[in-house]
């Protein structure tokens, strides 16, 4: 895949975020804010 | 003695998830479509009432809803048994003065919220998330790529303690499945246990941060050179 490929499909996963984030703020409570998260552990390799 | 046919399968250990999924699906729907005919159809005139009698409409689904033909027809044989298995059931327990009402629809399990985000048909994440009082009660967030007209597991989270085949976050962490050839690899816990609204959120961030690594692994393992 090419670095604009992966550029394109980040920038679609930011926004399916932020609908996921106001989705889940509406269905569980609370604000969109509340559920961004930092994660700081790093598995996968 | 009766005897059942009966053998235990591993389809995240074959990367046929997806097709045993679809194929649980048809079979809930044919196991309606019994109860349903039941329901409408004269015993006598349509020749129904028993598994047997009525294994023999099956052709005649087919025929109407090709849907049918997907799944083997020995199976579908064994959804119509089910159905009237569960019917007898239903009776004996009636019999015996329990208070009894009618065998259930079968909902489809799906998500109640579900997000696909395509890549020009070569790669997507997908999440699904189901949610009761408040809370997530289960979770599914994948990441997929396109090899060969189907679509491979590239990496997944997933959170149901109903499953056999899914993680439960709550007890045992944050677990990421690793796929190569279309076979789970490894599962590797990437957060510790915690609430299943906030490992859904968690997750979803890491994959957002990471996809592009798991995507070149992917595509270095499976040989596919795009750049």
């Amino acid at each position: 895949m090419t670095d604009e490929e992966l550029a394109e499909f980040k920038e679609a996963m930011d926004e399916q975020a932020e609908q996921l984030r106001e989705d889940l703020a509406e269905d569980l409570g609370g604000d969109p804010e509340d559920y961004r998260r930092h994660p700081v552990a790093d598995g996968g390799e | 003695m009766w005897y059942d046919y009966r053998f235990r399968a591993y389809p995240d250990r074959t990367g046929v998830a997806a097709e045993v999924e679809r194929h649980i699906d048809i079979h809930r729907q044919a196991y309606n479509h019994t109860r349903y005919e039941y329901q409408i159809l004269d015993t006598d005139e349509d020749n129904i009432g028993s598994a047997y009698q009525h294994q023999k409409r099956l052709s005649e689904w087919k025929t109407e809803w090709p849907v049918f033909s997907e799944v083997h027809s020995k199976a579908l044989q064994k959804t119509v048994e089910r159905f009237y298995e569960n019917l007898s059931t239903l009776s004996e327990k009636k019999q015996k003065g329990h208070n009894v009402g009618w065998l259930k629809w079968k909902a489809p399990r799906e998500y109640d919220r579900e997000y696909t985000t395509p890549l020009r048909h070569r790669a997507r994440r997908r999440i699904g998330y189901t949610h009761d009082r408040g809370e997530v009660i289960r979770f599914v967030l994948q990441l997929e790529y396109r090899v060969d007209d189907s679509w491979r597991e590239v990496v997944r989270f997933d959170h149901d303690p109903q499953s056999d085949h899914a993680h439960d976050v709550t007890e045992e962490g944050v677990h990421m499945d690793v796929y190569r050839n279309g076979k789970k690899i490894r599962s590797e816990e990437v957060f510790p246990p915690m609430l299943a609204g906030e490992a859904l959120t968690f997750a979803e961030e890491h994959l957002n941060q990471h996809a592009e690594r798991y995507i070149n692994r992917f595509e270095t393992w499976h040989e596919i050179k795009n750049r």
